[in-house]
């Protein structure tokens, strides 16, 4: 992405219809991490209009005012690089010598918002762009430790509202929930307590394919963790394992942080 | 040295550009039985590189690219989902923001400057140990590699070939065959070993330029 594009992304963000997304998502999502505030911006989502709409939410009302009012020129520096990379991207390693960087954090401060966040640039298969950033006050900057856990939680999480907020601006709603036979396989699995080595074995591979397969399915059915995509696949009746065999089996497994981290419970 | 290359930022190192797809059209026509197409620099230039990827490109002492690999989310647009028109997963897309894929490995040693067997260890290895870097940095639970034959053959040779993932692919005249690893020490170990004491943190190119032109400035 060059300069000239980001100026023109601005300008058209500020012309921009607005679609209303509900965002008791992101409330959900912000009393469970306790951070303050989340921004979204997408463009090229397909619509199945001619005119792919631009889109952007911001959950803080403050933020919101400070957006119109100061046309979000400054937000430049993190525009370029979310959206020109691909990588997450914490505000940490932002230039703050740069004085277009140093006027947006002392905005951000003013409005009690805090300098510290991460953003994380989204990739649609249609071809669109998104950015899911968080921010939170200076003093709850203990909120965004230890990175590791919060960037793969915030991975997931923007993957799930952006494929939200896809499907709502979608004309025709289709719902696949069609899942491959390992995923399916290992999800059953999974339901009855068995362990990845185990059900790697059972595939004829090890605990690597069978812990990709049930992120892939964690993915598939936009659940926040293993063990909720496994509830889910019950639930919409893609698997079936007895209750009780089921709830012994996620609490006995132990903590296991190489696929998506496990909800407390 | 390993340079991570944002897309985006390509038209800043033409150099960088030029090298890694000379080293692309050098490893097509090294290979007897690809179309007659893969001999010119348009043949080596694909989709996927229109789509803003991460390039990972080793440097050797003189800042020449050694070899590269490109790096693509597997939410948006990829290689095996949309290449193979989903063969992997029965017409399933592998789709999750911690899976990502690497493809078009490209080492100098498939192209018209043959190297030495330690020095195409020491590439890979740079490669393979920076690949899951970024793949932590980013939080991801796995690697998809796309590489065609001769790449998955040198990768076998060395350990390195992760697990099968699919079988067999065809694309352009080429077989292609997609492999996963899973970030973590499993998959630094054996890349590690390779690079040697050559291993070294990526350095983000567009990072330094947009340093170079803050100091410009002031």
């Amino acid at each position: 992405m060059y300069c000239e594009d980001v100026f023109d992304l601005i300008d058209r963000l500020t012309r921009a219809e607005r679609f209303p997304v509900p965002n008791s998502f992101l409330s959900e999502f912000l009393r469970a991490t306790g951070l303050a505030n989340v921004a979204y911006l997408a463009f090229n989502i397909p619509t199945g209009l001619a005119d792919r709409p631009l889109l952007s939410a911001v959950h803080a009302a403050s933020w919101r005012k400070s957006y119109a009012q100061a046309r979000r020129i400054d937000l430049e520096p993190v525009l370029r690089v979310g959206f020109g990379g691909i990588m997450p991207f914490d505000w940490r390693l932002l230039d703050r010598d740069d004085p277009i960087v140093s006027k947006l954090v002392g905005e951000a401060l003013e409005l009690d918002l805090g300098a510290n966040g991460v953003s994380i640039p989204l990739r649609g298969r249609s071809g669109e762009y998104a950015l899911f950033s968080v921010c939170c006050p200076e003093d709850a900057s203990s909120l965004l430790a230890p990175r590791h856990d919060l960037i793969r939680r915030l991975m997931a999480i923007s993957a799930i509202f952006h494929a939200g907020v896809r499907d709502s601006l979608a004309i025709e709603h289709h719902v696949d929930m069609r899942l491959s036979d390992p995923e399916l396989a290992c999800l059953r699995l999974k339901a009855k307590g068995i362990s990845d080595h185990e059900i790697g074995l059972a595939l004829g591979a090890g605990p690597t394919a069978a812990r990709f397969w049930l992120e892939t399915a964690r993915a598939r059915l936009h659940a926040d963790s293993v063990d909720d995509a496994v509830e889910e696949a019950c639930r919409i009746g893609l698997i079936r394992v007895g209750v009780e065999r089921l709830r012994s089996a996620i609490e006995s497994s132990p903590a296991d942080f190489s696929s998506i981290n496990r909800r407390e419970r | 040295m390993i340079a991570l290359l944002p897309g985006e930022s390509r038209a800043l190192f033409p150099r960088l550009m030029d090298e890694m797809y000379d080293l692309r059209l050098g490893a097509a026509r090294a290979h007897a039985g690809r179309p007659s197409a893969a001999v010119h620099r348009l043949a080596v230039v694909d989709y996927f590189d229109s789509l803003d990827p991460l390039y990972v490109l080793a440097l050797d002492e003189m800042e020449g690219v050694a070899g590269a690999l490109r790096v693509l989310p597997t939410t948006g647009v990829t290689m095996l989902n949309d290449g193979f028109a989903g063969a992997a997963l029965d017409g399933l897309r592998v789709e999750s923001p911690l899976i990502w894929e690497a493809s078009r490995l490209t080492l100098r040693a498939a192209g018209d400057s043959p190297a030495t067997e330690a020095a195409i260890d020491r590439t890979i290895g740079q490669l393979g140990v920076a690949l899951n870097a970024i793949a932590q940095t980013a939080a991801l639970t796995h690697v998809i590699g796309v590489f065609d034959r001769s790449m998955h053959r040198l990768l076998s040779h060395r350990g390195c070939a992760g697990e099968t993932l699919a079988p067999q692919m065809r694309i352009d005249g080429a077989d292609m065959f997609a492999v996963l690893y899973e970030v973590g020490a499993a998959m630094d170990a054996p890349f590690r070993s390779l690079a040697g004491d050559a291993s070294a943190p990526p350095i983000n190119l567009a990072d330094l330029e947009r340093l170079r032109q803050t100091n410009c400035r002031s």
